[in-house]
This record gives C-alpha cells, structure tokens and sequence, in this order.
C-alpha cells in the first residue's frame, strides 16, 4: 500500500519543478507503545521511506523476520524495537503515530525537522498542536467520527494540509494516514511531507506563468505557443478574441481548429508552419487567409519560429500572427497602379516601334499574296503542275503562321496583363524582347552580339515588364547608333549570374556614349536627351526593375559607347527545379 | 538572257524574294532576285531590260539609296518601290528622284502583276522611243550642213521660195537640197520630216 502511494507520489512530482526530494516524515499511530511498535514489526508491517535508504531498511527488516525463529523471544523484541527505531528514526519523511484519543504516540527525528518540535514535546500531547486553525479544532472531532461511523476523509489516501511550527508558521504538507488494527486498538499512522518548497516553486511558476500571459495580452498581434501535436499550449487575448471568446488552451483545440475551423492540418496554400519550422528549425513567416467574424477575408502573415529541447529539437513553436489585409491591399493597389503605367508605356514603345512592326508583318503578308496570286495565274493558264502548287500554297501556309506570330508577339506586349509575377527565364524574356525589334535592327543595320549564360538562375517577375524594360534599353542602344559609321553598330546583349542571388542583363551599344551630365538624370522622369522623347522610358524601366527588387544603371562603356545594367533576385535553384 | 525583258526583285526576306519568283514565273516572266542592293549592284549590266523591285527597308543599302544610285548612273530600267505604310516620306523621296512607281504594302496579287507590266510596258517603249532617236540622230548625221541649215527652215515652215533669198540661193538649188533631205531622212514629205523630229528631246533639236 505504501509503495503504491509513493509511486504514485513520485509520479506525480516527475513533474514538478524542483526535482528534488522533499524532506517527509511518517507518522505511526499506536495506541500500544514500544511493545505495540515491536510486534508491529513482528507483524511483518515494513515502512518504507523515499530515498535509498529505504531499500536498505527493507532487506534489514526482511532480514529480521527471517532470523526471527532461530532466535529467543526477549532477543527477538530486543532486536525488533533496534530495527523498528532505525526505520522510524533514519526516515526522511516524518512519519508520527496516535492513538484512538488522537494521541501522539511517536514522533521521528523527521518529523522533528519539519515541525521544530523535539519529540518529547509532542508525545503524549493532541496532535491538533501541529495543526494551523481552524483545523485544530476540528481533528478531535474528526477522530471520534471515525471511530463512530468508520467513515473517514483521511484514511488512506495522501492530502494535501496544512501544518504549524513550533515558531507559529504555517506551511504546506502532504499528508498520508493509514490505519492498523492490533488486536482490539486501533493506531493512526501518518507519513508527512514537507511541501512549503514544493508549494513555493509552483506558485511561482504560476506567477510567472501569469506574467507570460500578461505579457502576451498586452501584445495586440495574435500568438500562440503550438506543440508538435498540433496542440495550442499557450494562446494570447487576440487569439481568444478572434476566437470569438473562446480559448484554445482550455479547450484543447489544436491551431487549425482555432485558425481555420478545419479539422485537419494546413496544406496546399496554406503552407503548415509548424511543419515548416519543425523541418527547418529556423523561424518562417507564411500568409494564410482566415476569415474574420463577418466572414471577410482577411490576411494573415504569420511568424513562426521554433522551441528547441536540449538535444537542438523542435517541441514547441511560437507564432505570431498580424493582420496584413491592409498593408498587402496597399501593395496590390500600387503595384497595379505601377502596371497601370507601365501597360501605359508599352502602348508607347509600340507605337515608337509600329513602323517597324508593320513592315514585320508586311513581310510574310505579301509572301502570301505572291504565293496564292501565283497558284490564281497557273490555274487560270490551266496549267496542271500540282505538285507546284502544293509547293506554292503550303509555303503561303507557313508565312500566314509567321504572320500570326508576329501578331501574338505584338498581342503579348501590349496586352494590360495582370501584375502576375511567375518563374521566369531572363535568357527567353531577352529572346521575345528582340523578336519585337528584328525588324528595326535589320533596318537600322546593327550587329547583335548574344552572350547568353546559360543556366542562369530563374527570376520571380512580371515577364511582360521585363520586356519591356530590356526593349526599352534596347532601343535607346539603337538610337544612340543612328550616325555612327556601320562598322561600330554593334549591340552587345549579355545575361550573368551574379553570384547565385542575383541575374544580371548588360546592353552595350556603339553609340557616342551617354554625355556625364545625363549620367545622373537618366532616369528621372522627364528627362530627356531625344527631342522627340518624354523622358518616361527609363524612368518607367527604373520603377519596373526596383518593384522587382532590382537595381538598374547607366554607365560609359569602356569602348566608347554605353552600357544599360540591371539586376533581378534570383529565385532559389536552378531553372529546372520545380520550386 | 539580256535580250528579254526581266524582272529584278531587291528583298532581304527570302519568302518575300521567293514568292515573286513564283509569281512571276507564274506568268511567264523571267525573274533574277537579289538579297540585297550590294549584291545587285554588283550583278547590273548596262544591257539589262524589264523593271526592277525594290523593299523601301533592307538593312545595308537601302531601297531608297539603291534607287537613288541607280538614277545618278543613269539606269533607266524603271522602278517599282515596295513600302509599307508609314513610309510616305520616303516614298515622296523616291517617287521625286525617279521611282516610276510606288506599291504599298501589303498589296493585291493582281495589282502588283498589273504594275510590273506597266512597268515592262514603259522600259519597252522607252526603249523604242530611244531606238527611234537614235536612227533619226543616224540620219541627220548624213546631212550636210548647209542640208541641216535647209532643213530647219523647212520644219519651221518657211516656203521654198523664202528660203532661197534668206541664203541667197536659187529656188532650184534650194529644191534639190530638199530632196535630198527628204532621201536622207526617209520621209515622204517635209511634214513627216517634222513629226519625225519632234520625237528627238528638245536638246538635240538644235541642228
């Protein structure tokens, strides 16, 4: 019985703070004195005490009954009440007796630490002296109901009292008091711990555990303390208040149940944080879209970072949570206000190229109409050559495609995309970019020189923008060229890994070379050099690159032209990941 | 291959280049094509008749400085200039410096074939017409001087008799100088002899 409770005693501190054990004592109450004790011993009635000692005094007092027959009835008792006083008196837990009167019959050496009371102050008197009021009134009373009805609080089961010191103190004390029948007297034995310690250290955690929470409350961004489980282990104000009242912690609700009323973790979209960070160990932020009360989207950018064990793993993670609905509207209000204006722009570049355009498109036309004109001429001559005609007519096929290409290109371009940004290839962008200006590269005789990196990392853009900018770059090339001698024509294209985090595209031309003076002003808006210009290209191409998180340039080239330079982030991987 | 009249086309787009071969063979024209005006340059031959084709946009040389080179060496094979719209200043350029004709881009099939004939049609009259100037030059180079001083006295429509007393010559001498320069000249009659000059320009009128 007694090593059930302290298993289940122990158990129950696995958890608590301190770690260490509390000083006890046992009470044996006997209404028998020395010889009651002895032949409790005889009994074979073993207390066992906490710490190793205990297992000491077990096999001693296993050791006694077993020598017990051998030995002569005096040297039995003798050698009985020996072990019986080392038990009492090296226990750590204060163990006391008393009698059916509520005498103290016994007090150990344990119990004379946790009271301050030396035993032979104690023995003989009521044990309600090492009891705080009201209880001291009370336990007479409580003794006498018992051996009336049998019917008990107490017995058997440890609880948590309150106990007094010589000194006056009171302090908290676990109490377990077990009854044992000798013959026709009844003896209460009581094991008392000492749990003042114990008390102390949960109240602080507690209090601290209320000024975590406190503090929390205070912060308005919602939180929440998740466990591997899923489990919200420790939730804010603004979490219970988004919860409409209700809080996750006591009622067990795990964060997706909270945050979303699903019944299943996040997945897809919403990327799971926990899982992230649990994978990572490193703090992330996700945006998840939760509904507030009036079932409005709202958007929540989410910080979570991880709570680490000893060994370096993830148990807990901590998440923040902040309402961005606002912030992201002003963003996409912007950013389409910058598409706006840059869709604007484009309508102008294409404008600028039309001509030649035209004579793109021009091209493959009049093929067609040579072609078809020339089928009419040989059937109206009657001629039966069909194999020239197939010949004729799938050649005009061909350049109806081409034509439709030239018409898809010029679509693309001034189409009011949506600001979407997708992985993209800077060497393709580069590519479709100069399938708009063929024509008037060939026009204005210009030599291109591609110098392409291959496996260039991807980039996180709005394609069309992208081709704009490097159109617009491109044309100004080709305008600086406009009365340079053939031989120094030349455009240079070049795309580069700037060190795996960035991708860089360099357009260098012939040309006289930018004047210092326009070095500065290039791309403010309104400056031009052209007489004929807005001096909005390069200022549009600024604003596009820098909301790509970019950078762009104008400097001299060292061959005496000028180089346009701009650089995009990176997106992680190379350009065949799917990521 | 000089003998017959051809059609020269100057494009940088091969399909372009190609299809007016076709079409132009569909009909039963010679055609010779050239990817650039530098390459044609190279290839021309004074004896050459027929037109040329030209696209207003090459890189290199231009349709247009073709065109303008051609007529400072005095090629007079005529020119048809391809263009697209939006190049009606240049356009007015060529047509100004001697283009005869003027297509725009993109163009119908029969239009164009209707153009290269006319086109065809003025080189082989211009042709004739120099052919002809050049006989009647052939034939004044016979005449004496005092014949060319007679006869452009005569084509201005002064009688015999006037003749006569302004050169201080008989009326017979004056007679026989005319049949003699309406032998020469091959004409039947003095009116004849004037129609057959008006063809010559104004500068080789001076006798």
């Amino acid at each position: 019985m007694f090593a059930a409770m302290y298993a289940t005693r122990w158990a129950r501190w696995s958890w608590a703070p301190l770690g260490v054990a509390v000083p006890a004592a046992v009470v044996l109450v006997t209404s028998a004195g020395d010889a009651g004790l002895s032949r409790l011993a005889a009994a074979g009635l073993v207390v066992l005490v906490g710490v190793a000692t205990s297992a000491a005094v077990f096999c001693a007092a296993a050791a006694v009954s077993a020598r017990r027959a051998a030995c002569s009835q005096a040297r039995q008792l003798a050698e009985s009440q020996a072990w019986t006083s080392v038990v009492l008196e090296t226990a750590v837990e204060g163990i006391i007796t008393i009698n059916e009167a509520g005498r103290v019959e016994s007090f150990n050496r344990a119990a004379e630490r946790i009271f301050g009371y030396r035993a032979d102050e104690v023995i003989g008197r009521s044990v309600s002296m090492l009891m705080p009021p009201p209880e001291n009134e009370h336990h007479d009373g409580y003794v006498a109901h018992y051996l009336q009805t049998g019917q008990s609080k107490g017995i058997g089961r440890a609880r948590e009292r309150q106990g007094r010191r010589k000194d006056g103190t009171v302090f908290a004390l676990e109490v377990a008091v077990s009854e044992v029948r000798y013959g026709d007297r009844r003896l209460f034995v009581g094991i008392c711990h000492d749990i003042s310690k114990r008390k102390a250290a949960e109240e602080e955690l507690a209090a601290s555990r209320s000024f975590l929470q406190t503090v929390i409350d205070g912060i308005p961004d919602l939180v929440m303390v998740i466990d591997r489980e899923y489990r919200v282990v420790l939730a804010n104000r603004a979490v219970r208040e988004t919860a409409g009242g209700q809080d996750p912690v006591s009622s067990f609700l795990r964060c997706y149940q909270a945050s979303h009323h699903c019944e299943h973790p996040c997945e897809g979209q919403h990327v799971c944080p926990l899982e992230t960070v649990v994978s990572s160990k490193a703090t992330v932020t996700v945006t998840h879209t939760h509904y507030d009360g009036n079932g409005n989207e709202r958007l929540m950018e989410i910080i979570a970072a991880p709570i680490l064990d000893e060994s370096g793993e993830v148990v807990q993670i901590i998440e923040a949570c902040r309402d961005v609905t606002a912030r992201v509207r002003a963003e996409n209000q912007a950013r389409q206000r910058q598409a706006e204006l840059a869709h604007l722009a484009r309508l102008g570049t294409m404008g600028e190229m039309a001509a030649g355009l035209a004579h793109e498109l021009n091209q493959p036309l009049s093929a067609i109409v040579n072609y078809t004109q020339a089928c009419l001429e040989r059937l109206r001559a009657g001629a039966v050559d069909v194999a020239g005609l197939r010949a004729d007519l799938e050649a005009a096929a061909a350049q109806a495609e081409r034509a439709g290409d030239v018409i898809e290109q010029v679509r693309a371009f001034v189409r009011k995309a949506d600001p979407q940004r997708s992985r993209s290839d800077l060497n393709e962008l580069v590519r479709e970019a100069l399938g708009l200006l063929r024509s008037e590269i060939r026009q204005r005789n210009v030599n291109v020189q591609l110098e392409l990196h291959e496996n260039l990392p991807g980039v996180h853009v709005v394609p069309i923008q992208i081709v704009q900018v490097i159109v617009n770059l491109v044309q100004n090339a080709l305008e600086a060229m406009q009365s340079v001698p053939q031989q120094r024509r030349r455009l240079h294209i070049a795309t580069a890994n700037g060190d795996g985090r960035q991708v860089v595209l360099t357009v260098r031309d012939g040309g006289e070379g930018p004047p210092d003076a326009a070095l500065e002003r290039v791309f403010d808006p309104f400056f031009t050099t052209k007489p004929e210009g807005m001096g909005m290209g390069l200022a549009i191409c600024r604003s596009i690159v820098e909301a790509h998180g970019g950078r762009i340039a104008l400097l001299p080239a060292e061959d005496g032209g000028a180089l346009a330079r701009f650089t995009l982030p990176a997106v992680r991987g190379t350009s065949d990941d799917a990521w | 291959m000089h003998g017959e009249p051809t059609v020269f086309v100057v494009d940088d787009d091969q399909a372009v280049r190609e299809s007016l071969a076709r079409l132009l063979d569909s009909v039963g024209l010679p055609v010779q094509t050239f990817a650039c005006a530098e390459e044609f340059l190279e290839a021309y031959d004074p004896q050459w008749q027929g037109c040329v084709i030209l696209d207003i946009r090459m890189p290199g040389i231009s349709g247009l400085e073709l065109q303008e080179t051609l007529a400072a060496r005095q090629v007079r094979l005529p020119i048809i200039i391809m263009s697209a719209h939006g190049d009606v200043e240049k356009a007015v350029r060529a047509m100004k410096s001697g283009a005869v004709d003027f297509i725009k881009k993109p163009y119908k099939g029969s239009v164009l074939l209707e153009r290269i004939r006319e086109a065809l049609a003025l080189d082989a009259r211009r042709r004739r017409e120099e052919a002809s100037r050049a006989e009647v030059a052939a034939r004044l180079a016979r005449l004496t001087p005092r014949e060319r001083e007679i006869m452009s006295l005569l084509v201005a429509g002064k009688p015999a008799k006037q003749i006569a007393f302004e050169l201080g010559l008989s009326r017979k001498t004056v007679d026989v100088h005319r049949s003699h320069i309406v032998s020469k000249m091959q004409v039947g009659s003095v009116v004849e002899l004037a129609n057959l000059l008006a063809q010559l320009p104004p500068e080789q009128r001076v006798f």
